[in-house]
């Protein structure tokens, strides 16, 4: 199902800044802007939060609990061997697996809730209102519905090279 | 019988007849220069065994040598003439690697018989120089010297498999020595000064607590251990190629340390074997959990879990761990059983063959404990004290090996460790090794009285 | 926070960002050069060499190597130990410098996160191949079995080593591999070539450069270069606990984990620079690798130079006041003279005395002085993994169990393949994945003006305000 959008193209970070300050005051909703590195106004100006931090977190927190329950598991209640005269209980060693494989649960978590929060994954297509905002220009896209005279010439005004409909 | 019977009846002594025998002899002339001795080892004695391979791979209790016979040659004479060990010499048209032996006369070189056969087998083919044409006869006796002798250098060399090549200790305490002196007037002071500090609960041992005491005093070097836990734990020969190496795999090897004067130096031996330690650094290491300790005190080593990383090896500050380097058991260039067309009789039914790749050491005879708990287990009576003995406390002529339970007050292995002589190797490292050493006693300087 | 205007622009040559993606990715849509052939061909080579010596290896049995029952490691752990310490560079770049905010690893992150995978996979070569029975590598697993089940040791370093190096070569692959999606990206778009067109739109993962993205990047980022800075400090200190934990003198130690880490990072950096040299003047990247880039790695090489330096004349001072009879003949007899003393001094001169030529500034302005020098510390940082390995295992506690080691052509020819994977690795790096990060370059172009405009609205500002 396609959909028809407003698309503007600007050529420096600059422009886009001012542009969306502009856009912001006047209480225009902006659909998405497409960069090719990341601008911290432009993410503020989509109003995109994430609680991805909390959720390395929890992955970190839960892998650590599971490792560390695994290890006393098998070392102590399962069958716990004399290795050297040591105590069953190794807390050192158990303490350095534990640490090196929640590091690795969180990396893997984290790298899954990216792929399925960003939409990032193999295979997947890209859907560009512009090819050239992976190249040098950025691209700030708005709802049909929201166009209007005004809108255009706040863009104008802020640098807009180009303003154009498309249909994604 | 009945030329017997003649010859017995004729039987008498008679003093004329001896003295003319012993002038015979007598008329032997004082040696002239280097006299060459002829000598039978103790693993080969005068050949008939050659093509044993076990004998072959013994080491020389003296020398550390394999599979090789070569001319001993005293220090001084090697420095003067500028020779090494390893230098090949010809002695009368023969070539023959030299071993420069510490403590040897000046004027003295020594060959060992036995070597040098061509047609006994696939152990003896080729190994070592055939001496007995050094023999010589004089007056209708057989002369196992001869004197006179010069040897020419050449420039070839010939490597000789030692199993040991340090023969110093370095300073270290690792053959505790005392004087007998000391040990009648002051016994207590040889006590060995123990460091027993630990961050750990210790592990306790209910039932039975195996170990080994190592009578230093006793033991004389002859091998006869090495060679009986060989044939009873199914350990490979591995050759000359992979002693060389420093991949013998003996389980039990004995250590000969020379002390003082390289010219008149003492000399000690040691047997070494896993000390199964209580705190063993080999288990600590192993990932796979390959090694490990039971709960009666021994080493465990399994041998079918072994991936061989090796860091047990590493890890054994008494280096008593063996690795299978290549397929020994019953391969063609290796498998020595296999030269013999009933060769794998040989091998012990109640112990594992171990596969390439796989650590393996002294197990203290388990397959002999095991025997032996079973047997009294169906009797429905405790063991005795003496009742298991491993292979090599069982083969040693003098008792050097003394196997028990440390758990039973009255075993001959708790009493010894109680004893003031006895010590555990490199005990500062907190091993906590069941196997101990009984200090040796010397009797040195203490005036005899006539 | 950055005083960006300190150090002088990042890009020279006022580039735009258009120029900035053709730059970098130039190289992939160019055919191989000639000499890029040659140097793939002899890589080829030595793969080959490598081969043969593991078909041995395997087939025959570690029997081939040269190590005996009282040397029972050789090569095959010093190799591992210093691919590993090369690996580290790329995880030091990108995250520590990433954490610290370092806007100058733009240019040389991917270069050495690439680095970092070749070199963990070569490493990781080495403890499957000294596996006497590699066959059974999977007993190393702690799975479910039915042989009780029997767990495994997890007081064993070599378990712990398993868990971090698996660990080390997921997470650097997944970091390096997420880092250039967005350049992906760039690459679809700008390519005419419709095979290319659809490789790299299947390797971008359908990027488009929303916010939705890269907010998450940002986060992704941070998240995995907090950690993953933790990973760096403790896979090669699980590595170096490889001989901590052991009781054999000159392994018997508590200062090798951090040693080996800082070790770790000075090879990895020295490997950089080695790299990066060649990028430049290979590839021609004088306005992306700069001068102040350069410059900026030789230092920390030197500070690292003096804290290995230290290091080594710790463990000599330690071993002499604790007046150990076995740690003084180790120390003293054995690596400062006696059989090994080549080894030893070889270790010191290059990795402590060799890189203090860094202090003059001719010295990290001369392309030649610093990629022999590069080349010169990877060498002694090899030394000093020989020095630990093997002379402390050689003579140890009983002398009569000391002995000799020396290499033999399969272990040779392990290491060889080995260095054939890495050259191999990193010249289909540069030609076919941009070797710089095109999107954070492009972030950083102005890094220095900004903060000067911004300094200039302030004095604005306040000179209004008065």
């Amino acid at each position: 199902m396609k959909n028809k959008h407003i698309v503007s193209v600007f050529d420096s970070e600059e422009n886009l800044v001012n542009a969306i300050k502009a856009v912001k005051e006047n209480q225009i909703n902006i659909e998405e802007i497409y960069t090719p590195y990341p601008v911290h106004e432009a993410i503020h100006g989509v109003g995109k939060k994430s609680r991805f931090t909390w959720v390395a977190f929890f992955f970190g927190l839960i892998g650590a609990i599971v490792v560390l329950a695994f290890l006393y598991y098998t070392s102590v209640i399962d069958w716990p061997l004399n290795f050297g005269g040591k105590p069953s209980s190794a807390f050192p060693s158990f303490i350095i697996i534990t640490i090196v494989t929640t590091i690795l649960i969180i990396t893997l978590g984290s790298l899954f809730t990216f792929s399925v929060r960003a939409k990032i994954y193999p295979g997947k297509e890209a859907v560009m209102p512009d090819e050239r905002a992976t190249d040098d220009k950025f691209v700030m896209m708005f709802h049909y519905e929201d166009d209007s005279e005004q809108l255009r010439n706040l863009l104008h005004e802020n640098g807009a090279e180009e303003i154009n409909e498309k249909e994604l | 019988m009945k030329l017997l019977m003649k010859i017995l009846s004729n039987a008498r002594y008679s003093n004329s007849e001896l003295s003319a025998a012993l002038q015979k002899t007598a008329a032997e002339k004082p040696t002239v220069g280097i006299e060459l001795v002829l000598y039978e080892k103790v693993g080969i004695g005068n050949g008939k065994h050659a093509n044993n391979p076990w004998l072959q791979e013994l080491p020389d209790p003296v020398t550390k040598a394999t599979w090789d016979n070569y001319l001993c040659v005293p220090p001084a004479y090697a420095k003067q003439e500028g020779i090494e060990n390893e230098d090949v010499v010809e002695i009368e048209g023969v070539k023959i690697p030299v071993l420069v032996q510490p403590g040897m006369a000046d004027e003295v070189m020594a060959m060992a018989v036995g070597y040098g056969k061509k047609d006994s087998g696939k152990a003896a083919k080729d190994v070592g120089i055939n001496a007995f044409p050094f023999i010589g006869y004089s007056n209708g006796y057989k002369n196992y010297h001869r004197d006179n002798i010069s040897i020419n250098k050449t420039s070839k060399k010939h490597t000789l498999a030692l199993t040991q090549s340090h023969h110093r200790m370095e300073g270290r305490e690792i053959v505790r020595e005392t004087n007998l002196e000391t040990f009648v007037n002051d016994p207590k002071s040889i006590k060995q000064k123990k460091h027993d500090t630990t961050l750990y609960k210790e592990r306790e041992f209910e039932g039975h607590h195996w170990a080994l005491v190592v009578d230093l005093n006793a033991c004389t070097g002859c091998g006869a251990c090495a060679v009986a836990c060989q044939a009873e734990n199914n350990v490979p020969v591995v050759g000359k190629e992979e002693v060389v190496k420093k991949r013998i795999m003996h389980w039990i090897r004995i250590d000969r340390y020379y002390k003082e004067d390289e010219a008149n130096p003492s000399t000690v031996h040691q047997p070494i074997m896993c000390q199964h330690c209580d705190n063993a650094p080999c288990e600590n290491v192993c990932p796979v959990a390959a090694t490990t300790h039971s709960n009666e005190g021994l080493n465990q080593m399994s041998y079918n879990r072994c991936i061989g990383t090796k860091y047990c090896i590493n890890n054994c500050p008494y280096k008593v761990r063996r690795f299978n380097w290549y397929k020994y058991a019953g391969d063609d260039k290796y498998g020595f059983n296999s030269a013999y067309e009933d060769g794998n009789m040989v091998l012990n039914p109640d112990v594992t063959v171990r596969s390439r790749g796989v650590v393996e050491k002294c197990s203290f005879c388990v397959q002999r404990i095991q025997e032996k708990k079973e047997q009294a287990k169906l009797e429905n009576r405790q063991l005795e004290d003496g009742e298991v003995t491993p292979a090599c406390a069982q083969a040693c002529p003098a008792n050097a090996l003394i196997f028990g339970d440390l758990n039973d007050p009255n075993s001959r292995v708790s009493q010894l460790v109680n004893s003031n002589r006895n010590y555990h190797l490199l005990e500062e490292l907190h091993t906590k090794p069941t196997v101990s050493y009984m200090t040796k006693v010397r009797n040195m300087g203490a005036k005899i009285e006539a | 926070m950055y005083k960006e205007a300190i150090r002088g622009p990042l890009i020279l040559g006022n580039k735009s960002f258009r120029q900035i993606s053709a730059d970098i990715i130039a190289p992939i849509d160019k055919r191989p050069p000639l000499w890029w052939k040659a140097a793939f061909g002899l890589s080829l080579l030595m793969l080959a060499y490598g081969a043969w010596a593991i078909y041995r290896t395997i087939f025959l049995g570690i029997g081939t190597w040269g190590v005996n029952n009282t040397v029972g490691w050789g090569w095959a752990i010093i190799n591992f130990v210093w691919w590993i310490g090369i690996g580290h560079a790329g995880t030091a770049f990108s995250i520590f410098l990433l954490v610290l905010r370092q806007k100058w690893r733009t240019s040389i992150n991917r270069a050495a996160e690439a680095m970092t995978v070749f070199a963990v996979m070569a490493a990781a070569l080495f403890p499957a191949l000294h596996m006497g029975r590699i066959w059974n590598f999977f007993f190393i697993f702690p799975y479910p079995n039915t042989r009780g089940p029997l767990w495994v040791n997890f007081n064993s370093p070599l378990f712990w080593d398993f868990v971090a190096i698996t660990a080390y070569l997921l997470i650097s692959a997944s970091f390096w591999y997420y880092g250039m999606v967005p350049d992906f990206a760039t690459i679809r778009d700008r390519a005419k070539n419709k095979i290319k067109k659809a490789v790299y739109g299947v390797l971008a993962f359908g990027w488009t450069g929303s916010t939705r993205e890269w907010l998450r990047y940002e986060n992704l980022s941070y998240v995995l270069g907090g950690i993953a800075a933790v990973l760096v400090v403790s896979v090669h200190s699980i590595v170096a606990t490889d001989f901590a934990v052991s009781v054999i003198p000159g392994w018997h130690t508590t200062i090798f984990p951090p040693y080996f880490v800082v070790g770790a990072i000075f090879s990895g950096f020295a490997m950089v620079m080695t790299l990066m040299v060649i990028i430049r003047k290979i590839y021609k990247f004088q306005d992306y690798v700069t001068d102040k880039h350069l410059d900026a790695i030789a230092r920390i090489l030197i500070f690292i130079s003096l804290i290995m330096g230290t290091s080594y004349a710790t463990e000599v001072f330690v071993a002499w006041y604790s007046n150990n009879e076995y740690e003084i003949f180790t120390f003293f007899h054995n690596r400062i003279t006696g059989e090994y003393k080549f080894m030893f001094w070889a270790m010191i001169v290059c990795n402590a005395l060799i890189p203090q030529l860094f202090w003059s500034k001719k010295i990290r302005r001369n392309l030649w002085a610093m990629f022999t020098i590069s080349v010169i510390i990877n060498i002694g940082m090899w030394y000093e993994r020989f020095n630990i390995v093997v002379t402390s295992l050689a003579n140890d506690y009983l002398p009569s169990s000391w002995t000799n080691y020396a290499p033999t052509v399969e272990e040779i020819g392990v290491f060889v393949g080995t260095i054939g994977l890495f050259i191999a690795g990193i010249l289909l790096f540069f030609k076919y994945i941009p070797m710089m990060a095109i999107s954070e370059l492009k972030s950083v172009r102005d890094a220095g003006s900004k903060f000067k405009k911004r300094i200039e609205e302030m004095k604005i500002k306040s000179e209004d305000e008065l």
